[in-house]
């Protein structure tokens, strides 16, 4: 009896201590807390527009675009994306419909519309790596930012900037390939949970670049960034994105992601 | 006896002149009037309707999606800019083209379903002054001019437009509706110059897949160079050359009446786009048939618009990063000119498949095959089977702000040959550069050998406003 005793105790403890290792385990904990990022914006769509101001060579380049989005599938499963483009007025009108999916498992597709050839093109996705629109922003930058499962997590502690007290969260893609980044470690505000600022490194672990997220609002009760600025690690460029007009739940319809509404 | 052929035609000129609704016999400065005068207009009524809700918040562009944010009765927005560039034969050390042009657009949306495009240029080459030939040095002409009523499940886009059908990234198969401008024939070593047709495109989502059904009521024929042109095909030389010396006459046929039908389906799913295509109408460039008029008792060269039908399949793949195109056609009852001056009707079948990749960050690596080959008799002069490569190779540098690369289109059959070199430099959201080196070869008859001697560099200044 005492022996039957002693192994269910045994058991116990081995319990208590594996769930105590688990919530301490700076993976599993990583992962939670950009779920929990992720589900920040619970919004089923949103409309904004933004103006990207881009300071490079003594000179000042400017893009503006609105921007649509849509959850198509209970928790982030599937995304749709349309950006259209307002200026410089050589891409004006020219507009991106993107479908994406949760996890590595499928590949997002990607269409382009070109007002100026009145044709609509499916593109490959491994033009992620080029700049969004001549900026300090790469395509996958805008793409993966709140793709959980496309990630490992890593907390690597706290520290304050700015006088917020941040999580310092690094992530790292699990297909390399897809990426040009080898990690970024990004601070994380503990009061609502928004990025405070990310460090991109390369695959030769020399910091890239570093997006800091100025301010932040609560809109239709959504914690959202609003002013964001990446610096290039060699100071040679920077781009601000000023976010305005921002609107969520407003009833897109799945349509509104179409290719029916790639025109003019 | 027309001296100049039947290009020179009224006519046809007015059938063919890309100042649709402007009457050519009207002086050019009144045309060119009426062309701005068109854009100022639209300008000004769109800003009079949006200015008068200036009570209201200022509100930004966001389609027909925040209505409930929008307080303006339409957004309205133009750009222009301003190009000259200079196209210099490394053969004749002469100008191929020094092209002036200032183009605009305007676009009107509506609080409600209506939205309309209009955009146009004015343009003058100085080149004309330096070589003998009946080409015009100035040109105002609408692009594009059209209206969209966007539902949510079916869109009507009526008018003046580009509708550019296929998958391939040059040398389509399917891409049938808008005929080639011949004018300037290659925009790059690897496409062409489309002109607009008056269409109605009725665009249906059917929630798997779109439904475009288009009806081109008054077809629009290719605008062929005029005599004296660089780009003057030689047999067209030839031809007019005849009708001038009094050998053979140059006529225009019966006129092409029919309405031009198309049709196609699209379906977008994940990894892939497919589409069924189907049109019926014309070949856009005349076809010439040698006869005997005996009004004058001479031979004559009548030139025809020949209809046929085309069944066509494209199809985008996305599979490991890139992207695999492909078209695949048959075109019954094709028109094909003979050497004989006979137009021969066979059907075609094209096949074309290419592949596009990103490498590293921004090089860009297009290749592309076709095989075209046609059934029945042989055709004097062209190839039973016609087959090649087109290729593009790309790559950006300094911050994205220069792209430069390599293009082309090779025809192993007939070893005809384009190739281009091409730099292109953003200085800032306004000023735009281009400088290129271009060069032609192969069959001394052949689609492009035949303008060998038109190797050329060119130079261009873009300035946006």
């Amino acid at each position: 009896m005492n022996y039957i005793r002693s192994l269910l105790f045994s058991i116990l403890i081995l319990s208590i201590a594996s769930i105590v290792w688990a919530a301490d385990d700076p993976a599993i904990a990583g992962k939670k807390l950009a779920q929990q990022m992720d589900d920040v914006d619970n919004s089923v769509d949103s409309i904004s527009s933004g103006v990207m101001t881009i300071t490079r060579d003594g000179k000042i380049l400017t893009r503006s675009f609105d921007l649509f989005t849509k959850q198509i599938k209970p928790n982030k499963e599937e995304e749709r994306v349309l950006f259209v483009f307002n200026e410089p007025a050589e891409v004006k009108g020219i507009t991106y419909l993107e479908w994406t999916y949760q996890g590595t498992d499928k590949d997002d597709d990607l269409w382009v519309y070109l007002p100026s050839e009145s044709m609509t093109r499916r593109i490959s996705g491994s033009s992620m790596f080029s700049s969004f629109m001549r900026s300090d922003l790469a395509n996958e930058d805008l793409k993966n930012m709140d793709d959980v499962e496309e990630y490992t997590y890593e907390i690597q502690g706290s520290e304050t900037v700015d006088g917020k007290d941040c999580y310092i969260l690094t992530r790292t893609a699990i297909k390399q390939k897809d990426t040009q980044y080898s990690r970024q470690v990004q601070w994380v505000r503990k009061d609502n949970l928004l990025r405070e600022k990310i460090e991109y490194y390369d695959k030769k672990n020399k910091l890239l670049k570093t997006m800091y997220f100025l301010t932040c609002d609560k809109i239709d009760g959504i914690w959202t960034t609003t002013k964001l600025k990446i610096d290039k690690a060699d100071g040679t460029s920077s781009t601000v994105v000023d976010w305005s007009k921002i609107q969520y739940n407003v009833g897109l319809k799945d349509q509104d992601f179409e290719q029916s509404r790639l025109h003019r | 006896m027309n001296k100049v052929g039947f290009i020179d035609n009224p006519k046809l000129s007015a059938i063919i002149n890309i100042t649709i609704g402007l009457k050519k016999s009207w002086p050019r400065l009144i045309r060119l009037w009426l062309l701005i005068a068109i854009f100022i207009s639209l300008n000004s009524a769109a800003a009079a309707l949006a200015d008068s809700s200036d009570k209201v918040a200022e509100s930004v562009k966001l389609g027909r999606y925040a209505q409930s944010e929008r307080k303006r009765t339409l957004d309205f927005n133009w750009s222009a800019w301003l190009e000259t560039t200079i196209r210099q034969s490394t053969y004749s050390h002469k100008p191929i083209s020094m092209r002036q042009r200032i183009w605009a657009e305007t676009s009107i949306k509506s609080k409600g379903p209506l939205s309309a495009f209009v955009s146009g240029y004015v343009e003058g080459d100085f080149s004309v002054f330096t070589r003998y030939s009946y080409e015009k040095f100035g040109t105002a002409a609408f692009n594009e001019a059209y209206l969209t009523i966007d539902t949510s499940r079916l869109d009507f886009i009526l008018g003046l437009q580009q509708i550019r059908w296929g998958e391939a990234d040059s040398m389509s198969a399917a891409d049938v509706i808008n005929p080639i401008d011949y004018r300037d024939p290659l925009a790059t070593a690897r496409s062409n110059q489309r002109l607009s047709v008056v269409a109605a495109d009725v665009r249906a989502d059917l929630g798997f897949g779109l439904l475009d059904l288009v009806i081109v009521p008054w077809p629009r024929f290719s605008s062929l160079p005029k005599s004296g042109s660089p780009w003057e095909p030689k047999a067209l030389r030839y031809l007019r050359q005849a009708d001038k010396a009094g050998i053979i006459v140059t006529r225009e046929g019966q006129k092409a009446r029919h309405t031009q039908l198309g049709a196609r389906f699209k379906l977008f799913r994940q990894g892939f786009d497919l589409a069924f295509i189907y049109f019926r109408g014309y070949e856009h460039a005349p076809r010439f048939s040698l006869g005997f008029d005996q009004s004058v008792m001479a031979p004559a060269a009548t030139a025809s618009y020949d209809t046929y039908e085309t069944y066509a399949l494209s199809a985008a793949v996305s599979l490991f990063n890139s992207t695999l195109r492909a078209e695949a056609a048959y075109k019954s009852n094709y028109p094909f000119q003979s050497s004989l001056i006979s137009v021969e009707k066979r059907d075609d079948f094209q096949v074309v498949a290419g592949w596009d990749k990103n490498f590293f960050t921004n090089l860009i690596i297009q290749a592309q095959g076709f095989y075209f080959r046609y059934s029945g008799a042989e055709v004097w002069g062209v190839d039973r089977e016609r087959y090649g490569i087109s290729f593009n190779l790309e790559n950006k540098f300094f911050n994205e702000a220069l792209r430069s690369g390599v293009r082309g289109v090779y025809y192993l059959t007939s070893h005809d040959y384009c190739l281009e070199l091409f730099n292109e430099y953003d200085f800032d959201d306004h000023l735009k550069f281009k400088i290129g080196y271009m060069l032609l070869g192969g069959k001394d008859d052949g689609d492009i050998g035949q303008y060998d001697k038109n190797d050329h560099v060119y130079a261009g200044i873009k300035y946006y406003f």
